[in-house]
């Protein structure tokens, strides 16, 4: 017989233990989920400098374009499906209780790097690049202004308006022409953004600015162009109804955006979410690859507006795997298509549901920031693009972005070195690719850009320790380490203005020194034991920087080195953030 | 015993579960880390050779469950939008194309459910010769056509000639005495000539002409037993030729996101029956004033309207109650179902705060006060009917696209959906 108590007790559990059961599930799933498994914070074998997606595949099938469904999607569904994505949930309220660490990136090193893969390679703050290399960026070639155009395809895709061309030489190229209220303006910021983003390390296509004779350019039968729903043989007129609208220089040319044909065979948009199926190359979610979480504080950089899936690109090249690439920069810096940015972008998504309640709620007595400026600029060849408004911590593209909204701060940190490592002169070279014909245009984008640069390294750089370029040498017994600290490289500080408080031991908790140095050098004497032998030992150095005028930035880092009797190596870098 | 079994099997069950579930390995959902910790790596081993990879443990999947089912449901949404980008890109470049057709839906009003379609063509005929027609079927009592041709005239600017066709059918229209409601059967057709020009930049005029034929019968609603039933002597055949007149003076500014200024209406139509001798003339005068709120940007404004609306019997036995002014519905008395109160004369005041949500919406805030009477000494404060509420309206470059608003009164709590908006 079973007491009252027991019967209750078992009433409770008939009547609730669905419940029960699920709560139980989730509650030890979250456990499991949220008590990850640590390894080593460093490597004892090589550093991983390259991620093998280049395997030979065959090629996958072709993905259609679409323009609408990624930003609906990203915009709502994304949104909301986050919410239900328990993982990020309990990361999110865990985060502030110390119980929950940020999902990093998948794809880093030991020294908290992107490997080089089929979406990353290493370039301008890896392998300093020269001016000259810098101003030609991808291009191999650019198009042959002295003989005829053959337009071969109409342009179906995409808001604007051109055509695709074979020049005299054979190459084939996508030409896509400014608005007609902008002339120069979209060319030169797709110019301008395809150096940037290849110095930064991405697969751009090759992009030119060409002057061309409108009136060399000719039809190869068979050209099909659409005309309402219905496909129709392309004709002169039509031709020359895409180039109207654009102004013709004294000689009689006309300036023209030309993209060179991709080496291989283009297979559509890839996503900022999720992996390519068709793919086996392709085994970390897009939205958990440092260089793209990373990319956005590049995009910041330049108002990188429209950083979405379909402008970017698979390509199947001829060793048989797929290119990553990213395109259409035809919405950075004060461009905005055929037109220019309007103050929202960059500060707010175009649907945004954070400042639609600040609004609702505050009845109208909250004015974003948008509401306070006026759209106005000073040279149409730039169009709207300001530093005294821009907000690096905060900036958003137009649409969300997943791989955007996951970055963390080391996925910043990652991205605002590359944005720091470019100088003045770097950004001068940069910009002067895009033709811009008004020198005070280009010394006011130059200058913007320095500003916008310069306050990405200050907001980022006083949220995370910002040393690095560590590097080791062995000098008899005595242990020598350098390194750079970007805050002070960038000119964002004086160097007196920041010291560096050590604390090195060996892995083993062996204590080797301490101390407080006023440049980026450390030197130590390595007790004998320690080189002794063939074995190696790792030490572990503690840094924190001492800032004379804030304690933002002072995040610890270790750091962490092979020694051995002839030789050192950086082996393991662990920001704390 | 069965029932104590039965109690605790999912608990046991569960309890099993998540044991099996500790002892399956935990993979760092951080990714694998493919640099080498083993001193002794052979060459293959290389971590140049080993990929990333993002793998998920069990429990992150258990966690990630409901965000996987909702991805899967919304999938099939979005094979639709890519199939209607492909097939009808118009649609989602913001232009209408210049003919087309537009499903139409109605749940859940009068009758269960109603469908038809919204043709147009920007272009018929003549360039910017504008047709739209609209049907809507429910039942063969309830349906309705509404049909609009309208023509630029060319020698005036922004003036233009309307005609337009309604016929509509509807077997539970409302109707109030006092406090009760009642219904009756609808029969209306009617076709009207208008005629807009703009006199000045700020002056405008409207004149029309309007045939229309009405006829109201017993619902089918009604039943035997009802204590209040539809009056015998308001039932019958109306054929009326209305002439009316419309002015309006124009002194506001700015684009609608930053209105401010004042615009006064004042328009009388003339009725006369061509069944008997009745002949009855409605006049009305509005006001609207918007007004900035001092210290924030223009985009918050205050609009405020007044109207005055009677009519006059000027020979016959009386006017026809619907054509009666009617207070009540979506455009005033939001609180109130619609044509709620019904006089001879009506007066109502608004009061909305308008402020921007975001780009394209608005957020907005009323009050609605307004009383009919039969009698302009019946007029009284304590008469005064109440409505306040709160919604979103939807605007474009030309105007009012779209409004969502909830309005309480003592009476109801009312959701309009609308596309016309209230001044």
């Amino acid at each position: 017989m079973l007491s009252k108590s027991s019967k209750n007790r078992i009433l409770f559990l008939k009547r609730f233990s669905p419940v029960l059961v699920i709560v139980l599930i989730f509650s030890v799933a979250a456990i499991l989920a949220v008590g990850c498994s640590s390894s080593k914070p460093y490597a004892t074998g090589p550093i991983k400098t390259f991620d093998p997606d280049t395997t030979r595949i065959p090629m996958p099938s072709r993905k259609e374009q679409f323009q609408y469904w990624d930003r609906i999607d990203n915009s709502t569904f994304h949104q909301i499906g986050k919410v239900l994505d328990l993982n990020r949930v309990l990361r999110f309220f865990g985060k502030p209780l110390g119980l929950a660490s940020p999902r990093e990136a998948d794809n880093v090193n030991k020294l908290d790097d992107v490997p080089e893969s089929s979406w990353y390679t290493y370039r301008h703050y890896h392998n300093p690049m020269t001016q000259e290399e810098l101003a030609r960026g991808p291009n191999t070639v650019e198009p042959d202004t002295s003989g005829p155009w053959y337009i071969f395809q109409a342009k179906l895709e995409g808001a604007m308006g051109g055509f695709f061309f074979e020049d005299a030489s054979g190459e084939r190229f996508l030409a896509k022409f400014d608005g007609p209220l902008y002339p120069g303006l979209m060319s030169s910021v797709e110019v301008i953004g395809s150096r940037i983003f290849y110095a930064a390390g991405y697969t751009v296509p090759e992009a030119t600015v060409a002057y061309f004779d409108p009136e060399q350019v000719f039809i190869r039968p068979g050209v099909e162009i659409e005309d309402n729903g219905e496909m129709r043989p392309m004709t002169m007129e039509d031709y020359r109804s895409i180039i109207s609208g654009q102004g013709l220089y004294e000689d009689g040319t006309m300036r023209v955006f030309a993209s060179k044909f991709v080496d291989g065979r283009p297979l559509g948009p890839w996503r900022f979410r999720g992996t390519y199926r068709d793919d086996p190359n392709d085994r970390v979610d897009h939205e958990h690859r440092r260089e793209l979480r990373g990319m956005r504080v590049i995009s910041s950089w330049v108002n990188d507006t429209d950083r979405r899936d379909a402008n970017s690109m698979f390509v199947y090249n001829d060793r048989g795997y797929i290119d990553h690439y990213v395109q259409d920069f035809g919405n950075i810096l004060g461009a905005n298509g055929h037109t220019i940015h309007r103050p929202i972008q960059g500060q707010a998504y175009l649907i945004d549901p954070r400042f639609m309640l600040l609004n609702t709620v505050s009845l109208g007595t909250y004015v974003p920031l948008w509401e306070k400026i006026d759209g106005s600029y000073e040279f149409p060849q730039v169009g709207y693009f300001r530093a005294d408004v821009f907000k690096p911590g905060r900036w958003v593209p137009t649409h969300p972005n997943p791989a955007f909204e996951n970055m963390t701060l080391r996925d910043a940190f990652w991205g605002a070195k590359i944005v720091m490592n470019f100088s003045d002169e770097d950004i001068r070279t940069m910009v002067e690719t895009g033709l811009i014909y008004d020198e005070r245009a280009v010394d006011y984008l130059v200058e913007t850009l320095i500003k916008r640069r310069d306050m990405i390294g200050r907001y980022w750089f006083k949220r995370i320790n910002p040393l690095d370029r560590f590097e080791a040498g062995l000098n008899d017994k005595t242990l020598q380490i350098t390194f750079s600290d970007l805050y002070i490289d960038g000119n964002l500080n004086t160097p007196d203005s920041h010291r560096y408080q050590y604390y090195i031991e060996a892995v083993n908790g062996e204590f080797l020194a301490e101390g407080v140095t006023d440049d980026s050098f450390i030197e130590l004497t390595l007790p004998g034991h320690l080189l002794n032998g063939d074995n190696y030992q790792v030490i572990k150095v503690e840094l924190h920087t001492l800032r004379n005028y804030d304690h933002l930035g002072d995040q610890k880092i270790d750091v962490y080195f092979e020694v051995g009797r002839n030789h050192t190596r950086l082996v393991g870098i662990d920001r704390d953030v | 015993m069965l029932h104590q079994t039965t109690g605790l099997k999912p608990l046991l069950c569960s309890v099993i579960f998540l044991l099996l579930l500790c002892a399956v390995p935990v993979v760092s959902a951080t990714g694998l880390s493919a640099d080498s910790t083993d001193t002794t790596a052979i060459p293959e081993d290389h971590p140049n050779l080993q990929p990333y990879e993002t793998s998920y443990n069990l429990a992150q999947h258990i966690l990630a469950l409901p965000s996987y089912i909702f991805y899967w449901s919304t999938r099939p949404l979005g094979w639709g939008v890519q199939y209607a980008e492909t097939r009808y890109p118009h649609l989602f470049e913001g232009e209408r194309g210049d003919y087309g057709i537009f499903p139409l839906f109605e749940s859940g009003s009068k009758v269960r459910f109603a469908a038809g379609a919204l043709l147009f063509h920007q272009h018929l005929f003549r360039q910017n010769h504008e047709a739209r027609v609209q049907f809507l079927y429910g039942t063969d009592d309830y349906w309705d056509v509404h049909a609009q041709y309208r023509v630029p005239v060319s020698q005036r600017h922004n003036s233009e000639l309307i005609f337009s066709g309604n016929y509509e059918r509807n077997p539970r229209h409302r109707f109030f005495i006092e406090d009760n409601r009642l219904f009756y059967s609808a029969e209306d057709a009617s076709f009207r000539i208008q005629y807009n020009s703009s006199l000045s930049a700020r002056m405008r005029m409207q004149n029309s002409v309007t045939y229309s034929n009405n006829t109201a019968r017993t619902s089918s609603a009604e039943l035997p037993d009802d204590p209040f039933t539809f009056p015998d002597e308001l039932k019958g055949n109306y054929e009326i030729l209305t002439f009316g007149n419309q002015f309006a003076l124009d002194f506001r500014r700015g684009d609608m996101r930053k209105v401010s200024g004042t615009q006064f209406i004042a328009g009388a139509d003339l009725a006369t029956s061509l069944k008997n001798s009745t002949s009855y003339l409605t006049y009305h005068l509005e006001a609207h004033q918007f007004i900035p709120v001092p210290f924030l940007p223009e985009s918050r404004r205050i609009g405020i309207r007044g109207m005055l609306l009677k009519s006059e019997l000027l020979s016959g036995d009386e006017i026809p109650f619907f054509d009666l002014p009617a207070l009540g519905g979506s455009r005033n008395l939001r609180g109130f179902r619609s044509e709620r109160f019904r006089g001879s004369g009506a007066l109502i005041f608004t009061a909305e705060y308008r402020y921007p949500m975001w780009d394209v919406l608005d957020v907005t805030l009323f009050m609605d006060q307004g009383q009919v009477f039969n009698n302009f000494d019946d007029i009284a404060f304590d008469r005064f009917e109440s409505s306040y509420g709160f919604g979103v309206h939807l605007l474009t470059a030309k105007g009012l696209a779209f409004r969502a608003e909830l309005a309480f009164s003592n009476e109801a709590t009312r959701y309009i959906l609308s596309i016309t908006p209230t001044f």
